[in-house]
């Protein structure tokens, strides 16, 4: 039966989110359903059951006229680059390593000053404590750069026009949602680090053995945020990859509505996509260009949660409206 | 093997839908089903063209659809038109049947010589 179903969704791939086309597909689907069982139920081989119902399927062309979509059928989906069920998994499997890197390089950066202060403050290498720091941030900067190399293998989902099948949207939505409460714990844990950091970067004098330590409320406070933005960071960058493969379909189309989280999805135009090219990087930036001027270094780290808040404006600002691949 | 031409069937493809309506409401397989088993499966009517039927069918008024009380079926029933436009489709079949008729030759030994 899933061989029917896929069949059917392939056809109806390319065409119009309307009510007349839904509506023909699923009383098209109804029948294949009912002649797919009772062909079972009558002793045949679930192959033949198969075989015989898509020999009598017909032609989409005789249903098009009906449905006002006679133009669309005939334009075959020829500019189409059509992700294959490997790549969307491949695609999904590079960007869960390469949200784990992001991750792992945002919380350097938090945790560069933490380096200083070890080596310069506890261990007294005033100078082996810049060099730590930067070797901290170079750490980052190197994941950073070797992540957007390794995402240029990518880049021509951004610049080609897709389509994803139904079973391989199926299959990545069921990841997604096997996924759902993993994120939600990381989101839930890096916020509750977060409050507790201040919390504890203001009771750290309380805490007997820990004064021994010079600047611990620094260490502890930037710790505990560099690991709650690390996960904050991880659990949003792993579910982007998902939902990436997910939008690659346009949403006017029955492919692109395949199932529900396809709906909310948003694709940016052409300018939105080149400002989101360089978004993480300009955050980079902006992060040690404000901690260097101000050696704020508590207070800085902040850039990192909000800026995916930031990222979802700009592709609400950018979100493609004229969109038509019809 | 001979087989249907499917440009010849299509204009009946209607009158074959009304008929089986005309004894009661069906849904979309049935009707494909009964087509199969009148015409000792001489005839399978595909899906699509069922489906485009329907559809201009219904337009048309010959026929109404309606969701199945017991599932999610989509049933047909025949409208007032509907069996007046079966009718006329019988009187037309009958004046094309009587027309072509003359031209077929009975036991394939043609007559042409005869002509002209």
């Amino acid at each position: 039966m899933d061989t029917i179903k896929n069949y059917l969704e392939t056809m109806f791939m390319q065409l119009p989110n309307t009510r007349e086309v839904l509506k023909a597909k699923a009383e098209l689907g109804q029948m294949m359903e009912d002649k797919y069982n009772e062909l079972i139920a009558e002793g045949k081989a679930e192959n033949e059951a198969i075989a015989a119902v898509l020999a009598d399927f017909g032609n989409l062309d005789e249903v098009a006229e009906s449905l006002g979509i006679k133009e669309v059928v005939h334009q075959a989906p020829v500019d189409k680059r059509v992700v294959k069920n490997e790549e969307a998994k491949e695609y999904v499997k590079d960007r869960e390593a390469s949200a784990f890197r992001t991750a792992i390089g945002v919380m350097l950066c938090i945790l560069s000053p933490v380096s200083y202060i070890i080596v310069a403050e506890n261990l007294g290498h005033r100078g082996m404590g810049v060099f730590a720091m930067f070797l901290t941030i170079a750490c980052a900067v190197g994941l950073f750069i070797y992540n957007s190399v390794q995402g240029e293998k990518w880049s021509w989902m951004d610049k080609t026009s897709c389509a994803v099948e139904f079973a391989t949207i199926d299959e990545i939505n069921k990841d997604r949602e096997t996924f759902r409460p993993t994120k939600s714990i990381f989101m839930c844990a890096g916020i509750v680090l977060c409050v507790l950091a201040v919390g504890l970067a203001a009771s750290i004098d309380e805490i007997g053995w820990l004064r021994s330590i010079r600047e611990s409320e620094g260490i502890f406070f930037l710790t505990f945020v560099a690991i709650g933005v690390c996960l904050i960071v991880y659990g949003n960058a792993r579910d982007l990859a998902f939902t990436k493969i997910l939008t690659l379909n346009d949403s006017k189309t029955v492919g692109g509505n395949y199932v529900d989280s396809q709906k909310s999805a948003k694709r940016v135009t052409k300018t939105g996509q080149a400002v989101l090219d360089v978004f993480w990087p300009t955050v980079t930036c902006l992060y040690f260009i404000w901690s260097f001027v101000s050696m704020r270094w508590y207070i800085t780290w902040i850039i990192w949660p909000l800026a995916p808040v930031v990222r979802m404006l700009i592709e609400a600002i950018f979100a493609d409206t004229s969109r038509n691949d019809l | 093997m001979t087989e249907i031409s499917s440009d010849v069937i299509r204009g009946y493809n209607d009158t074959m839908i009304l008929f089986i309506l005309r004894k009661a409401p069906s849904y979309g397989y049935e009707i494909s089903k009964n087509i199969k088993s009148m015409t000792d499966g001489k005839y399978i009517i595909k899906e699509t063209t069922l489906y485009s039927a329907f559809t201009r069918m219904e337009k048309n008024g010959y026929i109404e659809s309606f969701p199945g009380t017991e599932d999610r079926r989509t049933y047909y029933r025949i409208t007032e038109s509907g069996r007046k436009f079966y009718d006329e489709k019988c009187e037309e079949w009958e004046l094309t049947k009587e027309v072509v008729e003359k031209f077929i030759a009975a036991q394939g030994n043609g007559e042409l010589e005869n002509v002209g």
